[in-house]
């Protein structure tokens, strides 16, 4: 026990001494003082570099020490930072500190001390702080000359939205100095009577060439100092850093460098560069570019890389990190050659190389082919030729097939490689869709066969034409055969009354398709079928059928897609047996027309019954016109409007009914009519509305109007969305109630007038006959007939000129006035007018020829006609020795005396002579004009002769031309006085 | 008559030659029509505003220590420009203001109107970027109005109007 006791005892001892012995040591040297304290200025980065040494360290080796460091500016009590500085000092080492100012340097002096402790453990407690140093001064520029300015700091490179102070110094105490960044001006304080700071806060990126800043003297009126401020973008961290190789030869580094901190003009380095460096290598290489950079791959069989990507430029550096194994970065360059072998209507065989990449490695490639309807993908792994069989492919179809190749450990696929072939035809695979459209006529059938062109992939080649058989089957014949060149769709047969059997197949190159069959029957049994309407919408329309109770194989929708062309693109849809309903839709469809839809249903014998009729609009539109409107039946109270030639099927909605409107003066509406407003486009009008609720009435009576009054009226139809269009108003005006009672009465009278005229026009004869006929001809008499039958059939009519007036009376009548008021002259027997005259008709040895006396027959109600009426009948030549009572009548000197200047026209009747004195006077007998001097002078003288003379009428305008002596019994002698 | 004949002949065909070659380079080397010197002018009009437009920045201002010396007194135009001089500047000023492609044309342009040499010279521009913006910014604008008086003598305006 004693022996372990002691040990201790005497360990503890030691160990004190020891200590003792070295705090004795260090107690002995310290404080140590830093000396030789140098401060550098360095402008450019606007910072104090101090350097200084600490002599005297009691060991050789280290010693760790706190530094305190004092600045001030201006002036040394004016301490504007202090701060510790910690480091393991060596023996004899200078040391180094750098402190940055905010404040340009060149603006004010700075003044640096520096104090230590050493901060050892080696060292026992307490330290003591050493004394200070002196101050040392730092300091750019001793003086400036008067009336010069200087802005610090000069050309500085800043990051975008730092804080940058700047100050100027005046030569001058300043007076009267601004300062503008970019034209503004800024404010700031003032340091000292030449010096000024102005502190910017987050600065922002202007421009490339930087922020322009500059003071004005304004006393001078003189721009005394600048300086531009490069603000540059921060320096963004590199993004996506990936590293890959396509022939393990070369890494192909890239980044994404971000912003480009690029500055103009600047002096410091203001645009980044970049380095990689490899830490399994060592190996370091300074990239030419800002986002990519290639690495040779050592030929060492290194697997692994370790990158450090470094952007750097003057005010920051940033890093990124990327470690990988180079079999998992390996992205293949596009397959080689391409090609396609053995190639038939469904198979081809693709080949392909790919480029080598180390024998190690095992391709994966992936083969997409796109065909005309689908793409299909395939996987195959490959060693370094590729080869893979397509199946399943189309006849006569275009393919694009290609390529793409990955490491097995995939990293990125390889850029496509692709070629294009199409594959060899074969023959039409499924039956054409057929249908039918038949129009009957007397005794045949007119029937459009269409078919729709195969689908590409039924066609299975270029089809080349279409064969049509027709086949009777209601009575054994030759089958008829129709090839028709491809692209036809259908084709026209006409055929007579019976049922026929169409059959349809396409043909291409290679082969021909199974046949579609239609079969036309002799009765389609297609009832009359009510078309129903329906509402479509953008989508189509949907239609729906009963279903049928009979065997049917299906049903067709047909219908036109456009029902308003002559080709009206007549289509199909065929549904089958168990759907009774279906969506038509169609890219045709337009708004505003009417479709119509016929379904069918499809029997076991392939005949088509139409089932029902469906018709309507995808969207039915308000119409766009109004009927042409007629009025008819216009009469003071009424008329009625008539719009017969308007179509409604051809209207963009079905027509619902029609309005009526009526505008009077009054602005009263009937019962049956609305007051309305309607709205023009400058202005409004109220007026009657009428509502015809019936498509079909075409005609609208607008009653109870007012005579003589003006109304406007315009008929628009309506429909479910909405009427016509605002028209502009027809104006029409009721006549007058009188007028028009007037012309119910008038008009029949001037018909009966009129047909009255047309039928005595056409019974003129009778007329004439019944009211003054024609003075009978002697040749023609019955008595003539009666005289030459019963005595001497030789006698013929007497001759005037054998005919002896016995006597001549000559009565003076008041006819007489009213010939002399035909005539200007004086009546010979003026003076004895009042009396009646005769003259007698003696016989005379001289003038008588005849057998006896004479008998004179006077017709005066022919000469009174005659007279009266002013014309001329036919101009008779008076004989001579004309009865002076018959020239007194009827030719009064008045009357002779005008003869002579008017023509007659002449006709003669001969009297019959015979043995009986029977004398006959013509009626027809006309006046003959003579001299005036061969008148009668003496009508009481007695005739010389008693001689019949024609009786004869002297109208006012029976003026002949005097006859001549020789005229016979033609001529009219006038008694004159030696000539009785 | 022979050997008399020698000397007057070398004579002669010197004379010719002589002529020849002066007349070569005494007369002008293009005269260009009076529309085409206009149209010149007018481009050079553009392209000064244009290269002042691209430079100007805001708060910037000019200098009235630096000056361009646009014209020769006493000539008539185009000949009043001063071009030699011109393009010096325009040759010192293009690679700073990183727009060779319009001075160059500018230069190009001058040629056209009347070839001249640019002068060797170098043209002193300030370190201090402020300095060397206001530099800049002030031949650049003193080219653009030394154009526009140019194109004012030629009527351009009257011509743009029409």
């Amino acid at each position: 026990m004693a022996f372990p006791a002691v040990f201790q005892t005497t360990c503890f001892f030691m160990l004190l001494s020891l200590r003792a012995c070295q705090s004795e040591v260090l107690t002995e040297h310290l404080p140590l003082t830093p000396e030789a304290l140098k401060v550098f200025v360095n402008s450019t980065q606007q910072s104090l570099h101090l350097q200084w040494t600490v002599h005297n360290l009691p060991y050789k080796g280290e010693l760790k020490m706190v530094f305190q460091i004092q600045i001030s500016r201006t002036e040394t009590s004016n301490i504007i930072w202090k701060g510790n500085y910690s480091t393991t000092v060596k023996w004899n080492e200078i040391l180094h500190w750098s402190w940055e100012s905010e404040l340009p340097l060149e603006c004010a002096t700075h003044f640096v001390r520096i104090k230590s402790v050493v901060d050892d453990a080696k060292v026992p407690q307490p330290n003591i702080w050493s004394s200070w140093s002196s101050w040392q001064e730092a300091k750019v520029q001793d003086s400036f000359e008067q009336d010069t300015l200087f802005i610090f700091p000069k050309d500085k490179l800043v990051e975008e939205g730092s804080d940058v102070t700047i100050c100027y110094i005046s030569g001058n105490i300043q007076n009267n100095i601004s300062c503008y960044l970019d034209g503004e001006q800024i404010h700031g304080e003032q340091l000292d009577p030449h010096v000024s700071t102005f502190k910017l806060k987050n600065v922002p990126f202007v421009r490339e060439r930087g922020t322009n800043i500059y003071c004005v003297d304004h006393r001078r009126n003189t721009i005394n100092g600048g300086t531009v401020l490069f603000v540059s973008k921060v320096l963004e961290e590199p993004k996506n850093f990936s590293c890959e190789t396509q022939d393990l030869k070369t890494l192909s580094c890239t980044w994404d460098p971000g912003v480009d901190t690029t500055l103009a003009w600047s002096k410091q380095r203001s645009q980044s560069y970049y380095t990689l460096f490899e830490s399994f290598s060592g190996k370091k290489k300074l990239c030419k570019e800002k986002n990519w950079c290639n690495w040779p791959i050592s030929q060492d069989s290194q697997a692994m890389y370790n990158f450090t990507l470094t952007a750097e430029n003057y005010l920051r550096k940033r890093s990124v990190n990327l470690l990988f194994n180079l079999t998992d970065r390996v992205h293949p360059m596009s397959p080689l050659s391409v090609k396609f072998e053995n190639i038939s209507a469904t198979n081809a065989v693709m080949t392909w190389k790919v480029r080598p990449t180390g024998d190690y490695l095992t391709l994966l490639c992936e083969i997409e082919l796109y065909g005309e309807r689908k793409m299909t993908q395939h996987n195959v792994s490959v060693k370094v030729n590729g080869k893979y069989l397509l199946s399943e492919l189309e006849p006569d179809t275009e393919y694009a097939a290609r390529v793409r190749c990955a490491a097995n450990h995939f990293w990125k696929w390889s850029e496509w490689s692709g070629q294009n072939f199409t594959t060899l035809q074969a023959a039409p695979l499924e039956a054409l869709d057929v249908w039918r459209s038949v129009k009957s006529g007397p005794g045949t059938q007119n029937v459009t066969f269409f078919w729709k062109l195969p689908p590409k992939f039924h066609a299975n080649g270029k089809i080349l034409h279409y064969t049509v058989i027709v086949e009777n089957l209601d009575k054994p014949s030759r089958l008829e055969a129709l090839t028709i060149p491809a692209p036809a769709n259908g084709t026209e047969l006409t055929l007579d009354q019976s049922s026929y059997e169409i059959r349809v197949t396409a043909s291409n190159s290679v082969g021909t398709s199974p046949a579609s069959v239609m079969v036309i029957s002799a009765d389609p049994g297609d009832k009359e079928v009510k078309a129903e309407r329906i509402k479509g919408s953008k989508d189509g329309f949907f239609i729906s059928w009963k279903p049928q109770s009979g065997d049917f194989m299906g049903y067709v929708v047909d219908w036109c897609d456009h029902p308003q062309d002559t080709l009206c693109d007549f289509q199909w849809k065929n549904i089958g047996p168990n759907t009774t309903s279906t969506v038509i839709s169609s890219d045709a469809f337009r708004p505003g027309v009417r479709y119509n839809f016929r379904i069918y249903g499809l029997s076991t014998e392939r005949i088509a019954y139409l089932l029902e009729k469906k018709t309507g609009y995808t969207q039915e539109l308000a119409p766009l016109d109004n009927p042409q409107v007629d009025t008819i039946n216009l009469t003071s109270h009424s008329f009625t409007l008539s719009w017969k030639n308007y179509s409604t099927e051809s209207q963009p909605a079905f027509i619902e009914g029609y309005y009526v409107y009526l505008k009077s003066k009054a602005r009263r509406c009937h019962p049956g009519a609305e007051k309305e407003v309607l709205s023009e486009i400058t202005d409004t009008t109220v007026c009657c509305q009428y509502k015809i609720n019936n498509p079909g009435q075409k005609t609208f009576t607008v009653e109870n109007l007012q005579p003589e009054s003006f109304y406007e009226f315009f008929v628009t139809p309506y429909t479910s969305v909405g009427e016509g269009p605002n028209s502009t108003f027809t104006r029409v005006r009721t006549p007058d109630e009188y007028s028009y009672m007037l012309i119910r009465i008038i008009l029949p009278v001037i018909l009966c007038i009129f047909l009255l005229l047309v039928a005595c026009n056409l019974k003129s004869q009778w007329v004439k006959e019944k009211c003054y006929p024609d003075i009978p001809d002697p040749y023609k008499s019955s008595v003539l007939s009666l005289i030459k039958s019963k005595e001497n059939p030789h006698r013929t009519i007497m001759n005037i000129s054998d005919c002896i007036p016995d006597a001549i009376e000559v009565v003076n009548k008041p006819e007489g006035t009213k010939t002399q008021s035909l005539g200007t002259r004086k009546s010979l027997t003026e003076t004895e007018s009042t009396k009646p005259v005769y003259l007698y008709l003696l016989p005379t040895e001289k003038n008588y020829a005849g057998p006896g006396p004479c008998i004179c027959f006077e017709n005066f109600t022919y000469n009174q006609a005659a007279s009266d009426s002013g014309s001329c009948g036919h101009p008779v030549p008076v004989p001579l020795g004309a009865l002076p009572s018959q020239l007194g009548l009827l030719t009064s000197p008045e009357n002779l005396l005008q003869a002579p200047g008017k023509n007659c026209m002449n006709s003669q009747g001969e009297i019959p002579t015979g043995e009986t004195t029977l004398n006959y006077v013509s009626q027809l007998a006309a006046p003959v004009s003579g001299d005036k001097d061969s008148l009668p002078t003496n009508p009481l003288m007695p005739p010389p002769c008693s001689e019949y003379k024609m009786q004869m009428a002297v109208p006012f305008c029976l003026v002949s031309p005097p006859l001549t002596e020789n005229s016979g019994l033609s001529s009219m002698t006038l008694l004159g006085p030696g000539d009785h | 008559a022979a050997l008399s004949l020698g000397p007057t002949k070398s004579a002669l065909f010197l004379l010719c030659c002589v002529g020849s070659w002066l007349s070569s380079h005494m007369s002008p080397i293009r005269s260009l029509q009076p529309n085409a010197e206009k149209g010149i002018v007018k481009e050079l009009q553009f392209l000064s505003n244009e290269l002042l437009e691209n430079f100007e920045e805001k708060g910037l201002p000019t200098s009235s220590s630096y000056t361009l010396p646009c014209f020769i007194p006493n000539a008539h135009p185009p000949n009043n420009i001063n071009i030699s001089a011109v393009q010096t500047y325009l040759k010192t000023i293009g690679p700073l203001i990183d727009n060779t492609t319009t001075t160059g044309e500018i230069i190009e342009h001058l040629d056209k109107l009347a070839p001249q040499n640019a002068s060797e010279t170098n043209i002193s521009v300030p370190e201090n970027a402020f300095e060397k913006k206001r530099f800049i910014l002030t031949i650049l604008k003193q080219f653009s109005e030394c154009m526009d008086l140019v194109c004012k003598s030629f009527n351009c305006e009257a011509q743009q109007a029409t």
